[in-house]
């Protein structure tokens, strides 16, 4: 049961990343839109982009962690016995966890001086900084639990189907 | 010895980037090397729009940022985008020891970050297009132009004209191709990107004033001592005059280098530069009056002391 | 020392099979400590790294390519070529060249190409007596045109390192794309006058006729979204977005081979697709921002300076040392990695970026089939099953002759370089 939830939040972020190419897919397709048909280019399309490439990285680390397809070099690991293997595959997880937990403390402390201070964008959206900046401690979170489930599943030698 | 490691987002042959490396220069020099300067160059190190929360939170000692990169952050700075407000060069010589920049040096440090120098890039620019002239407000009706920041947009949309948001990088291909009618640049950009390339016609407006400038860590700067202090402050009032005088230079030969690459090239003249103004100047005050709030009165009250 | 121990601490992090952001990332992190800078520094450059709209143009181009092969409209392109030149001499294979330097202009991706190509041409080949090596060798190698021929992921990444604009790199991968390909074709040629193969008949001009009919949406494809860019209509980006509508449109509505399940699937392997190369880029910046800031790139151009290095020396020496990294490494990180370090040095050096971006591309198609670690020798495998050491010696005359090409491009710049220059991009 907790395995279960421990892997839907971190699915979540997959699933809604998916829907923020759908959207940025869509932005474009409008701005294109609305300069040949209707001459009346979108001024903030830009600065929206660049917002939502932040929250689509960032928001579906996590399940491509969770379906291990980060991309890894499996030159060496496989020419060595199981149990060097499976060290191998415990040291990854407690890398990638370790590496979230530094980007979540970073982007927090970043996202919090960032109000503190009133940084604004620079474009038509006038946006404060620091809300564009939540998908990514939001991402580096579901990360860290992601990276957190698989250490734990590999540990105890969880499969998909012994836990189904 | 102190390190000072500073960022800017300006390439090594820009003007600017001149005078930040002849600054540097003079630090060393000056402080006899207890201060070192690092340069980091072209968002080398961090980019631009990363600058100036970097050297605030203390990741590095000292940064550039143009004046229109504050953006609402700190309104104030944007003043001199104000169509035309700034078109007296004089002004720009005697404004490092002046009230008005004393008083953005306040604003600066309240938001928690030491002024170091003002570093003054041009007020010379020119509106490019292709076909016919941009000099009266109804040339711009119904085209596209690479915007700028809002309250400066405000005055390009009351002519009729519709801002367009783009990276630099793509403003070339985009003038080429017409997926932008038109582009405003100053005049010396108008040279080294090669704008002439694209663009027939040019008119020279002077119209917005664009500065850098240079500002530090205010935990790190009060560590420094007393010399090193006095050493910051008089290289400081140097650069200024240095990045005066480089895009000075720049901008003197660039007329005759646009016109020998086949552009035509026309200077607005005074009622040309006065009816533009009429109409974009109160769609600018409104604009800039939402954002910045009263304080900004003062400070254009300054600035009219010094013109 | 410090260098060497940076990239010793990273290599062995990458050889223990960790994810290739997370081993940049702690590296970059640690390198941080270790040097009492501050860490959440990189707070600010998580965020830069990514809040770049033309970022966005990396998952359309993987959702456009996907959508063309969940829609089978690539097995009606390599039917198309099948039937146009299978017959002739050596043709199985040209045809294969062939459709993957049209999907090529497709995708961004050249594993993309290799997988999307593989299934149906490996079966024709060995079906009409291709040694099984040399049918996995051709797609293996035709794969790879996918970086090189626009549009171009890594160049895309490449232009957001170094600034340069991604319509001259573009317009530059052309030319030497299809060189590279003609080099493949002319070797299918030339070694199906040496082995025993037999082609296929010709099937007539009707058929012809007909699979060109069935082609002809995918095969509009590269001139709608490329020349989309060239003509002006688009940017890059509005160009990829563009062109994913063109597939969703072409797919459901002409081929009415997509559905709804099938805009689930494709749109989850394009974030999974996308996000891994978002992850690398990530930690590349992390990594890439803790040795700027010791000072390794000005180190290091310093050094060139010192030495005397000239242009072509630093060229040599630079591909070289890539050409090994290729080995080892995988493409997005070797320039995420090696660009940001060397830009200082090309710049002394006045190097063209817009060259030695096809240069680096040249490179890292050669990466791809290069063993130990090759993304398009895993594809094929993966595709085929066939033993890893087969697919190898497959790629190797490949290889020969991409290394030709490189040495051809080093030679004369010209041949990437007159088309975005002709056509007008500034340097
Ligand atoms: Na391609
Ligand atoms: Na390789």
């Amino acid at each position: 049961m907790i395995f279960i939830l421990l892997r839907v939040l971190p699915r979540l972020g997959g699933v809604l990343s998916a829907l923020l190419i759908l959207m940025v897919l869509a932005l474009i397709c409008y701005a294109v839109l609305a300069r040949y048909f209707f001459n009346a280019p979108l001024p903030w399309s830009d600065e929206m982009l660049g917002y939502l490439m932040v929250a689509t990285a960032f928001l579906g680390l996590s399940s491509v962690l969770l379906d291990d397809r980060h991309i890894a070099i499996d030159l060496l690991t496989p020419l060595f016995s199981g149990a060097v293997q499976k060290a191998f595959n415990l040291l990854g997880y407690a890398v990638v966890f370790a590496v979230a937990i530094v980007f979540l403390y970073a982007s927090w402390e970043t996202l919090t001086f960032n109000r503190n201070f009133g940084l604004y964008s620079v474009g038509e959206l006038d946006a404060p900084i620091w809300v564009t900046q939540i998908p990514m401690a939001l991402g580096s979170a579901l990360l860290a639990l992601a990276a957190a489930t698989k250490f734990i599943e590999r540990l105890l030698n969880i499969t998909p189907e012994s836990r189904s | 010895t102190e390190t000072m490691r500073c960022a800017h987002q300006f390439p090594p042959t820009h003007t600017v980037a001149q005078a930040i490396d002849k600054w540097a220069a003079e630090i060393e020099t000056q402080s006899k090397g207890e201060l070192q300067v690092q340069i980091y160059p072209a968002n080398s190190l961090v980019s631009a729009k990363e600058i100036i929360p970097a050297v605030a939170k203390g990741d590095i000692e000292c940064g550039f940022a143009i004046n229109f990169s504050w953006g609402r952050t700190l309104p104030a700075m944007l003043v001199t985008t104000a169509p035309f407000a700034f078109s007296d060069v004089e002004v720009w010589k005697k404004w490092p020891t002046s009230d008005a920049a004393h008083f953005l040096e306040q604003k600066l440090e309240g938001k928690g970050l030491k002024h170091l120098t003002w570093m003054f890039q041009t007020n010379t620019s020119v509106f490019t297009s292709n076909g016919k002239y941009l000099k009266a407000p109804e040339d711009f009706n119904g085209i596209k132009i690479r915007g700028l920041v809002p309250p400066f947009n405000a005055g390009l949309e009351k002519m009729g004209a519709s801002p367009v948001s783009m990276s630099g990088g793509e403003v070339y291909q985009a003038l080429s191709t017409g997926a932008l009618d038109a582009g405003l640049t100053d005049i010396a950009a108008a040279v080294s990107r090669k704008y002439y390339e694209v663009q027939d016609h040019m008119t020279v407006f002077p119209i917005i004033s664009v500065y850098a400038h240079g500002f530090a860590n205010p935990r790190w700067y009060s560590n420094l001592s007393d010399e090193n202090k006095q050493v910051l402050q008089a290289a400081g009032l140097m650069g200024a005059e240095w990045a005066l005088e480089l895009s000075e230079e720049a901008v003197a030969d660039a007329p005759q280098q646009l016109r020998d690459k086949g552009v035509n090239l026309h200077v607005a003249t005074a009622e040309e530069q006065q009816a533009l103004s009429d109409v974009m100047l109160p769609a600018f005050k409104e604009s800039f009056a939402k954002w910045a709030g009263d304080d900004t009165d003062e400070l254009i009250k300054l600035i009219e002391k010094l013109q | 020392m410090t260098t060497i121990l940076i990239f010793l601490g990273l290599l062995a992090l990458l050889l223990a099979g960790v994810p290739i952001f997370a081993a940049l990332a702690a590296t970059g992190i640690a390198v941080l400590a270790f040097f009492g800078e501050n860490v959440t520094a990189i707070g600010d450059t998580l965020y830069a790294t990514m809040d770049k709209s033309i970022l966005a143009t990396i998952p359309l181009f993987v959702f456009m390519a996907q959508v063309m092969i969940r829609g089978h409209v690539i097995d009606d392109l390599y039917q198309f070529a099948h039937n146009l030149i299978g017959h002739i001499k050596g043709g199985l294979g040209v045809a294969t060249v062939l459709s993957c330097t049209i999907f090529a202009s497709i995708s961004g991706s050249s594993v993309a190409t290799a997988l999307s190509i593989g299934s149906s041409a490996i079966p024709q080949m060995v079906k009409y007596g291709y040694q099984r090596k040399s049918a996995l060798g051709v797609v293996a190698a035709g794969g790879t045109l996918g970086i090189l021929i626009p549009p171009s992921g890594p160049m895309i990444l490449y232009s957001i390192v170094t600034d340069a604009s991604i319509g001259a790199l573009f317009l530059a991968g052309l030319v030497p794309g299809l060189l590279v390909a003609l080099l493949f074709s002319v070797y299918c040629v030339f070694n199906a006058y040496r082995g025993k193969m037999s082609s296929p008949e010709y099937p007539g001009h009707a058929a012809v006729l007909k699979s060109a009919k069935k082609a002809f949406w995918a095969l509009m494809m590269p001139p709608f979204v490329m020349g989309g860019i060239y003509l002006g209509v688009f940017t890059p980006g509005e160009a990829a977005a563009a062109g994913s509508l063109y597939a969703l449109i072409v797919a459901t509505v002409i081929y009415r081979r997509f559905k709804l399940k099938e805009l689930k699937q494709a749109l989850m392997e394009t974030m999974q697709v996308s996000l891994m190369v978002f992850a690398i880029i990530l930690g590349a910046h992390i990594f890439g921002h803790a040795i700027t800031i010791i000072r390794l790139p000005a180190e290091i151009a310093e050094w060139v300076i010192s030495v005397g290095f000239s242009k072509w020396g630093f060229i040599l020496m630079v591909m070289a040392i890539i050409f090994v990294m290729g080995m080892f490494l995988e493409s997005i990180a070797i320039i995420l990695i090696t660009t940001p370090i060397l830009l200082p040095a090309m710049v002394a050096l006045d190097i063209d970026l817009i060259w030695y971006g096809v240069l680096l591309m040249v490179n890292l198609e050669l990466a791809m089939i290069t063993p130990p670690v090759g993304m398009n020798l895993f594809v094929i495998k993966g595709i085929t099953d066939a033993p890893l050491s087969e697919v190898i010696s497959g790629s190797v005359p490949y290889v020969l002759l991409m290394l030709a090409g490189l040495a051809l491009l080093i030679l004369i710049p010209d041949i990437a370089t007159f088309l975005p220059y002709g056509a007008g991009y500034g340097q």
